[in-house]
């Protein structure tokens, strides 16, 4: 009796876990728990394996938060960047995004978040004293800032204006050509590379 | 604009209905409390997704269900259109056009165009100016799209700015951030705020027409937008002055105290406020007159005639002003028009279909 209860724990545990993911519901997360149960062991562990590792290797990139498996990152790494241009964005995931657009050539700085006094997040949260520290040693010379064009990254980008024009660097904002509330992890590539060419100075 | 046919699923006191065969005059019958208002009601939410004053959105759904949703056909220009709206009790909402879903709002209200008169606006003018604020924004939501997602973005950076504040006062945040919110509260605000006065502005003239040949002259009528920052010369700047000159007691307050959301719209009859010196009859004229100026708008700005739901506004009004408000709906290219049992309302719309309710079931009798 106890046995049977314990079995049937396990797959409501998975069932729990799964749910906790972004965009899965209680029906979905059923769903994959039984894919899972009737799957082979070997891909069950190679499963288990990715997740335990993408935990364990990547990690953040110190100079600008970008995730990687190598400190610095790719980007921050590489030498065929311009690196006194920093383009500032609000998740890991939108540098995802405008990399694929492949018409930026400088470097990113990640803020891991925005502005938003409802969520308790202020500027002292976010990764802006990082940034100010990167301008000067790294001679920057341009920052554009694709925050998300939703209120919370508007006035991110506001804030960072105001302190960003009187270190001397030119600081445009990408926001054309992005429809008003959308994210940036949404929006095609097409649109992205638009806006980059169409961004205009803040 | 035409309503071709509705269905209606657990719609306040209607379970499952659907009907079909309108014409221009549709006359709404049945006793009392038998689902004529909800009915119209129905054909108003999927033109608006809102519920009538005083309900919330839950209370739409009928009791015991968790969900409603409604479906019509309206054409349009010799073009047809099929609108569906979905809502559930954990605020689950959606909404397609011809079966295609549509993320934004702003992109579905307007599809059907709507009057309303209805006995809970009679009393408009008395009210808190909470309703009047909401009276001009079901207007203009129906007449332009950017006003509609003007106005929820700016309902969104006011809480942002109202938590702010909050912190402020609480010396958790710095008021040196305010400007982030500020600087786009201003910007939708103007918006926001040059439409209303646009829209005001041509309310005005119309109904200040109606209203002096309904009373034979001796009625004059003036509608105005009260502004909580000045509204001659640069909006932009006003706006921002306000905000400066208040922020201390904004802070004190803990709430933003300039901008569109403070706004209100004050009916001036013969050189005084008619919110104190007026008659409940000489209100609920003028809120007909209003109703009918509204009507005209949104005809001349979008170019479509809307369909006209007209709910049991005639008790209490004498034989002439009902003859001649009849006559008025009688001309317009759509009306839904429910009344307790009423020989007349047969009489002037001779050719028309009925709708009968009782006890939340729909039957259709063309005539
Ligand atoms: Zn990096």
């Amino acid at each position: 009796m106890s046995m049977e209860r314990y079995n049937a724990g396990a797959l409501e545990n998975l069932i729990n876990e799964l749910g906790k993911l972004p965009g899965i519901g209680p029906k979905s997360a059923q769903r994959l728990a039984y894919h899972i149960l009737k799957s082979s062991k070997e891909d069950v562990s190679n499963f288990a394996k990715a997740m335990a590792e993408v935990k364990e290797k990547v990690r953040y990139c110190s100079k600008c938060f970008n995730i990687t498996e190598s400190d610095p990152c790719n980007v921050c790494s590489s030498t065929k960047r311009n690196k006194n241009i920093i383009c500032i964005v609000e998740e890991p995931l939108d540098i995802m995004s405008l990399e694929k657009t492949g018409s930026f050539r400088g470097v990113y700085h990640v803020l891991m978040g925005s502005i938003s006094p409802l969520d308790g997040i202020g500027p002292e949260d976010l990764k802006i004293k990082e940034l100010l520290r990167r301008i000067e040693p790294e001679k920057i010379t341009e920052v554009i800032i694709a925050t998300n064009p939703d209120v919370e990254g508007e006035a991110t980008a506001l804030f960072l204006s105001k302190i960003l024009k009187p270190l001397g660097v030119k600081v445009y904002r990408l926001a054309l050509g992005i429809p008003m509330g959308a994210s940036i992890e949404y929006t095609d590539e097409v649109t992205l590379a638009r806006a980059l060419e169409g961004k205009k100075e803040l | 604009m035409e309503l071709k046919s509705i269905s209606v699923k657990n719609f306040r006191n209607i379970k499952d209905a659907a009907a079909t065969g309108f014409k221009r005059a549709n006359i709404v019958t049945g006793g009392n409390a038998q689902g004529k208002t909800n009915f119209l009601e129905s054909i108003y939410y999927l033109s608006t997704l809102s519920s009538s004053r005083m309900k919330t959105l839950n209370d739409l759904v009928k009791t015991g269900e968790t969900y409603f949703s409604l479906r019509c056909k309206v054409e349009k220009g010799g073009l047809s259109k099929t609108l569906e709206a979905f809502y559930g009790l954990e605020k689950e909402t959606s909404v397609r056009i011809n079966e295609n879903p549509v993320s934004k709002k702003s992109e579905f209200i307007g599809e059907l165009k709507t009057v309303k008169f209805s006995p809970e606006d009679i009393d408009l003018i008395k009210r808190s100016p909470v309703e009047r604020r909401r009276n001009v924004n079901l207007l203009l939501s129906q007449i332009s799209r950017p006003y509609l997602s003007d106005l929820s973005r700016y309902h969104q950076i006011l809480s942002q700015k109202n938590k702010l504040l909050w912190q402020v006062s609480e010396q958790r945040a710095d008021k040196k951030m305010l400007y982030v919110w500020n600087a786009q509260l201003v910007e939708l605000g103007v918006k926001i705020v040059k439409a209303r006065l646009e829209a005001i502005e041509a309310l005005k003239e119309r109904l200040k027409e109606l209203q002096y040949k309904i009373s034979g002259g001796k009625e004059e009528i003036l509608l105005s937008y009260k502004c909580s920052f000045e509204v001659e010369g640069d909006l932009t700047k006003n706006f921002e002055e306000k905000i400066k000159a208040l922020e201390e007691k904004e802070i004190i307050r803990k709430a933003s105290l300039v901008g569109p959301h403070r706004d209100d719209i004050v009916f001036i009859l013969n050189g005084k406020d008619a919110k104190y010196f007026s008659s409940e009859g000489q209100q609920r004229s003028i809120i007909i007159n209003l109703k009918l100026a509204e009507y005209l708008l949104m005809k001349e700005k979008t170019g479509e005639e809307p369909v006209v739901l007209i709910d049991d506004i005639f008790f209490d009004l004498d034989e002439n002003r009902r003859t001649e408000l009849l006559e008025v709906f009688n001309g317009m290219a759509q009306i839904f028009i429910a009344g307790t049992e009423d020989k007349n309302l047969t009489k002037y719309f001779p050719e028309h279909t009925l709708i009968n309710i009782a006890e939340g079931t729909v039957t259709v009798n063309e005539k």
